[in-house]
């Protein structure tokens, strides 16, 4: 068994001083608008889908999820409780999502190629295409590219993580910085947000001025993409500062109904970006990686995507965001049918589940099975390339036609080998 | 024979094809019995080696624990259950059960000295205590983390519950009253990007004195992922309330300390899981490394024999590669086994 007690992200190479070092002094917009309001959801369809990625990073248990095998070799210690869908069972620990189960399109027939973090994750992340000797973008990128709105009055794609945020620009490959992820550290917005008062809009422009010929002496003998990286990130925090009313300290109500722990809160606050018209939001939550104390730990980890992504479900089914927003909850991968002697679960790519929800998916399906032991797959496997297809076709995007144009190579935009699944399609 | 712990040898193997997490000897000393990973219990002769399974339990078998009549054994399951055996017949069936003794996991069970009481705890965070037979005698409500553990003093009117936030509650029996509460958060760890609480107050025993309380964890967690941290033994002094000393186990490994034994010399004897093992620890209580250690796969319970002289230790033991993905067929990748070892706390005879 191979043991990291720390797992290394690609978010981290790029630093908070490098992404936010060019927002100090910017103004804050005086068009802040208030939030989307569920009763004019139906306006939405005329506008852009969008889509939300909930990111459980380090591999959530399928057997404490949604394929529980009680009583088995590998069944682990808690129940299959039923849900709303007649015959469907899933773990005792998501008893709020079980109530959503009919809105829900569950694949418990997952089987993947890498079982390690810190190749699966962006593997998985990319869609894991044919290597053509490119790097190909993480999904939100792509679908920034395929489906944003470059005029779009907030940055098309979000990451919502804990710990710090900035520009990633290497979430976008090979399309270019442009359509990297803004995160959000903790879900809060760039710092320096407010403009400090003593500066008005006269001497604000002034200050954008100079920055911009600065920008242009910087980009001088410099790699491209490393300096769009910086305008891009400057666009897409100017974007965000003219929408403080997105950061707004939430309700009681709402901690009380999608739980106040921080991926209750960062669900809230992808919930508030999708209805404000960003296109993609990725949700992060790490150390779901229970390679120790297993049961202990989903005991209480588990409880916190079931209550926010219940609550989620609900809340846009009941105001029609549904329709245009395509939920997906997922992880690199499952955990091991073996129990070790930390009583943990360790990495599975074989055999796991993942869940869909929303726009241009069927609503209550469980599809592919699992034997009986839970630890592989028991019917079609389907890899990461079919999920792209399916995303893809879900969100209007036919996979077998469109590509990508890099320099004049045109490349798919999933991998060639796979099909959307059929199945999930609405 | 002389008990000598830096002698100790393994005499007897007991191998289950499921993981076991709770071992103990029956007081008559005829069987050691032994539970964890499925819904059965197991009763292996000490004499002859015959196997029996207690079977009943709808869940996970979290704990056993035995009358002082040499009859009952009360066992607990993570589906609320209270079970009650004659375990000394061929083919043992409950007494009785109640099946939503608590309203989730019960993880501990515990009987009185004097046999009059059994105590539960686990999930709900109530200890629940019990007459012999069944009969519901107090809800001991005050803990804000699951109950892992639970131990009658022999005075028998004292109850220690400890907790999973690394608090450990003293209640007056029968009463129920909450005498006061031992700071024991050293085993616990919750930092800032923590999703949950890891550690807690795993393991407790007690000296011939009555007056030295030995807890068991870990300390200085790193994740809630992996969950490593170091593994702690801290001694209380009841009269007081106050730590006395901390223990560690000198072989090194990254999990709590899960059981704990006072020997009939004072001796306090210990196991603990390790990802990469662990040990079986005896320490002398003035005296922070142990005194002698064996090295072993993660340790799940010790218990000691009526006899003095023999310790059981219920383990984990490989069944093919474990890790990270596949590496084997479906035909091959099996549960991994939980093992009793027996060991005998002396110097093997010439001719053993």
């Amino acid at each position: 068994m191979i043991h990291s007690h720390h797992c290394n992200s690609s978010e981290h190479e790029l630093s908070r001083r490098q992404v936010l070092g060019t927002l100090a002094g910017v103004a804050v917009g005086s068009g802040a608008s208030g939030l989307l309001h569920p009763s004019v959801a139906a306006q939405l369809k005329a506008q852009q889908k969008r889509v939300l990625l909930i990111w459980l990073d380090g591999g959530m248990s399928q057997l404490e999820s949604w394929d529980p095998k009680p009583g088995t070799e590998f069944g682990g210690p808690f129940r299959a409780i039923p849900t709303s869908l007649p015959g469907i069972h899933i773990s005792e620990l998501m008893p709020n999502t079980a109530q959503q189960m009919h809105h829900l399109a569950v694949v418990r027939s997952m089987c993947t190629k890498d079982e390690n973090h810190s190749t699966g994750v962006p593997r998985i992340l990319r869609g894991d295409p044919k290597n053509r000797g490119v790097t190909y973008p993480y999904l939100g990128a792509a679908l920034s590219k395929l489906k944003g709105d470059p005029h779009s009055a907030l940055p098309n794609y979000i990451w919502v993580k804990p710990g710090s945020g900035g520009f990633i620009w290497q979430h976008a490959g090979f399309l270019g910085a442009k359509y990297g992820a803004l995160a959000l550290g903790d879900g809060k917005p760039p710092i320096h947000i407010n403009r400090p008062a003593e500066i008005d809009d006269a001497r604000d422009k002034t200050r954008n001025d100079i920055r911009k010929r600065l920008n242009t002496q910087f980009r001088k003998g410099r790699r491209e993409a490393q300096v769009d990286a910086y305008d891009y990130s400057f666009e897409m925090a100017e974007k965000l500062i003219r929408r403080k009313d997105l950061f707004a300290d939430f309700k009681a109500t709402e901690l009380d109904r999608y739980g106040g722990h921080p991926l209750g809160r960062h669900i809230l606050q992808s919930k508030r970006l999708i209805e404000a018209g960003v296109q993609f939001v990725q949700c992060h939550s790490y150390h779901w990686d229970t390679h120790g104390d297993n049961f202990n730990m989903h005991l209480d980890l588990v409880p916190q995507i079931d209550k926010p992504f219940a609550a989620l479900i609900e809340d846009w089914n009941e105001s029609g965001m549904l329709d245009n927003v395509l939920v997906l909850l997922m992880s690199e991968f499952g955990r091991t049918p073996k129990i070790n002697q930390r009583i943990g679960r360790d990495h599975w790519p074989e055999a796991w589940s993942l869940c869909m929800a929303g726009c241009g998916i069927r609503k209550g399906i469980v599809h592919g099975k699992t034997t009986a032991n839970g630890a592989w797959v028991d019917d079609t496997e389907y890899d990461i390339g079919h999920v792209f297809h399916t995303v893809f076709r879900a969100m209007g995007v036919d996979p077998t036609t469109t590509e990508y144009h890099n320099n004049g190579q045109p490349l798919p935009i999933a991998h060639d080998d796979c099909d959307a699944i059929a199945e999930l399609l609405a | 024979m002389k008990l000598d712990v830096t002698k100790a040898w393994i005499d007897k193997k007991f191998q289950h094809e499921r993981q076991l997490s709770t071992c103990r000897f029956s007081p008559c000393g005829t069987y050691v019995i032994a539970a964890g990973c499925d819904t059965d219990l197991q009763r292996w002769n000490l004499a002859t080696d015959e196997r029996v399974s207690l079977s009943g339990h709808p869940g996970w078998v979290g704990d056993f624990a035995f009358h002082p009549d040499e009859q009952r054994l009360y066992s607990v399951d993570y589906h609320g259950g209270l079970f009650c055996w004659d375990y000394r017949q061929d083919s043992p069936q409950p007494l009785w059960k109640i099946q939503d003794a608590h309203s989730s996991w019960v993880r501990k069970v515990a009987v009185s000295t004097d046999g009059k009481y059994v105590a539960t705890g686990g999930n709900d965070k109530v200890v629940r205590l019990w007459t012999a037979d069944g009969k519901p005698a107090g809800h001991l409500r005050g803990h804000n983390g699951y109950v892992f553990s639970l131990l009658f003093h022999p005075s028998g009117d004292i109850l220690l519950s400890g907790d999973q936030v690394g608090s450990v509650r003293q209640w007056e029996i029968p009463s129920g009253n909450q005498v006061r509460e031992l700071d024991l958060t050293v085993l616990h760890t919750r930092l800032d990007n923590f999703l949950a609480h890891v550690g807690g107050v795993r393991s407790m025993a007690i000296d011939a004195t009555g007056n030295l309380l030995a807890c068991g964890g870990m300390t200085n967690a790193k994740s809630n992922s992996f969950c490593p941290g170091d593994p702690l033994v801290v001694l209380m002094d009841l009269a007081s309330g106050k730590e006395q000393a901390q223990l560690k186990p000198s072989q090194k490994a990254d999990g709590p300390i899960n059981s704990l034994r006072f020997l009939p010399d004072g001796i306090l004897a210990g196991v603990g899981e390790g990802a990469s093992g662990a040990s079986l620890a005896f320490w002398k209580t003035d005296e922070a490394a142990p005194m002698h250690s064996v090295k072993m796969t993660s340790g799940y319970q010790i218990d000691l024999h009526p006899d003095g002289l023999r310790l059981a230790v219920s383990r984990f033991q490989t069944n093919g590669r474990g890790g990270n993905g596949r590496h084997s067929t479906a035909e091959t990748y099996i549960s991994n086994d939980g093992v009793v070892d027996i060991y005998q706390l002396h110097e093997k005879p010439a001719d053993g």
